[in-house]
């Protein structure tokens, strides 16, 4: 995995950046400085399809702790294409939260 | 991403189970022509059908998504011929529920109708006829898939250096690769019909969801005639995108159907 992003000390969100990165492509992003507040749609104009890749992505990463399709499955696809990456790593953050019972 | 290996070609494929130890159905995906693939039925109707305790395959046909590309092999039995060999490579050798959408539905029937054993149901939602009376809508298909293509390659690419251009340019770039660079909508325009008495073949359970101002609906009455197994939902007031505009309603009904049709075979598999 390849990024020209630079970490923000932030694990979760530097990890995210560095999958969306590999998903659509870094090429992509030179332009684009991928933060908290990067929508995925109006910022990164990821491709719905591109969005299943970075949900499979990330289940591989987080595994059974962080349930995607689940996340997904309460949104259509105009809510989840207006989601934040800020928002996509407090859900994730949110699950670990939980699964480690604090 | 997960890439199976059928039919010599990749296929992008997503398996998502439910949390239930033994799924109650397996539902397969398949979904449209060209500027469709798997992502319209992940937001849509996978989530439901596995939260309901089924197993959802979505694969990308060959040359959509994030599927492989290859120059040929686009005619309705390429499309069987791919899907065989997918559950094989995963490993799914019980009959399986197929949900087809648009062109998804019409390769959906020619798989049940083709192989019989692997399809425990079909779930049609707006598919196309395509009988020998209805023969003259796929010369219709080739030729504006052929006028798209047209206009296609007379079309400057946008520039992808900004995001905004982004997600266009690469919707442009998939369309003109698709069809100017396969043979898809020559297979297609060679594709056989499926004649009617082949249509009177299946045995399998089979539900068709049509809209109501779709220019599709006529295939409710050649349905009719020649399916014995047969539920028919018309959507009051949509018309071919119901997938889109009637998602809830097609949930659903597609979750409504599936654990009706399923249950006797679920307390059979229990018995047995």
């Amino acid at each position: 995995m390849t990024t020209h992003q630079t970490a923000t000390g932030d694990l979760v969100l530097d990890e995210v950046v560095a999958i969306i990165a590999d998903v659509i492509g870094d090429d992509f992003l030179l332009d684009v400085e991928v933060t908290a507040g990067t929508s995925f749609n109006e910022d990164l104009a990821m491709e719905s399809i591109e969005f299943v890749a970075l949900a499979e992505r990330l289940q591989d990463r987080y595994g059974g702790n962080v349930d995607f399709v689940a996340f997904v499955g309460g949104m259509n696809l105009e809510q989840i294409m207006a989601l934040t990456v800020g928002q996509l790593v407090d859900y994730i953050r949110r699950c670990a939260t939980e699964a480690s019972g604090a | 991403m997960p890439e199976v290996h059928a039919n010599g070609v990749k296929l992008h494929v997503q398996r998502l189970r439910p949390r239930r130890p033994v799924p109650v159905a397996t539902v397969v995906f398949v979904h449209g022509l060209v500027i469709d693939n798997l992502s319209s039925f992940y937001y849509t109707l996978a989530a439901p059908v596995v939260d309901a305790g089924a197993e959802a395959i979505l694969y990308d046909l060959r040359g959509h998504g994030r599927s492989e590309r290859p120059p040929t092999g686009y005619g309705l039995d390429d499309g069987v011929a791919d899907l065989d060999g997918l559950l094989d490579a995963i490993g799914v050798r019980h009959p399986v529920y197929l949900l087809g959408n648009s062109f998804g539905a019409i390769l959906a029937t020619r798989m049940a109708i083709v192989h019989p054993e692997r399809v425990a149901g079909l779930i049609l939602v707006e598919g196309q006829c395509v009988t020998e009376g209805d023969a003259a809508w796929v010369e219709d298909m080739a030729n504006s898939l052929t006028v798209g293509a047209l206009g296609l390659e007379r079309q400057p690419l946008p520039r992808v250096g900004r995001a905004s251009h982004r997600k266009f340019a690469k919707f442009v770039h998939h369309c003109d690769a698709l069809l100017n660079g396969t043979t898809l909508i020559d297979d297609l325009a060679l594709t056989p019909a499926i004649p009617a008495r082949m249509l009177e073949s299946l045995e399998c359970p089979v539900l068709a969801a049509y809209g109501e101002r779709s220019e599709l609906i006529g295939a409710v009455d050649v349905l009719r005639r020649h399916v014995s197994n047969l539920t028919v939902e018309i959507f009051p007031g949509l018309a071919h995108t119901i997938l889109a505009d009637g998602t809830d309603d097609l949930r659903d009904l597609v979750l409504g159907w599936i654990d009706q049709v399923a249950a006797p075979e679920l307390a059979h598999a229990a018995v047995g």
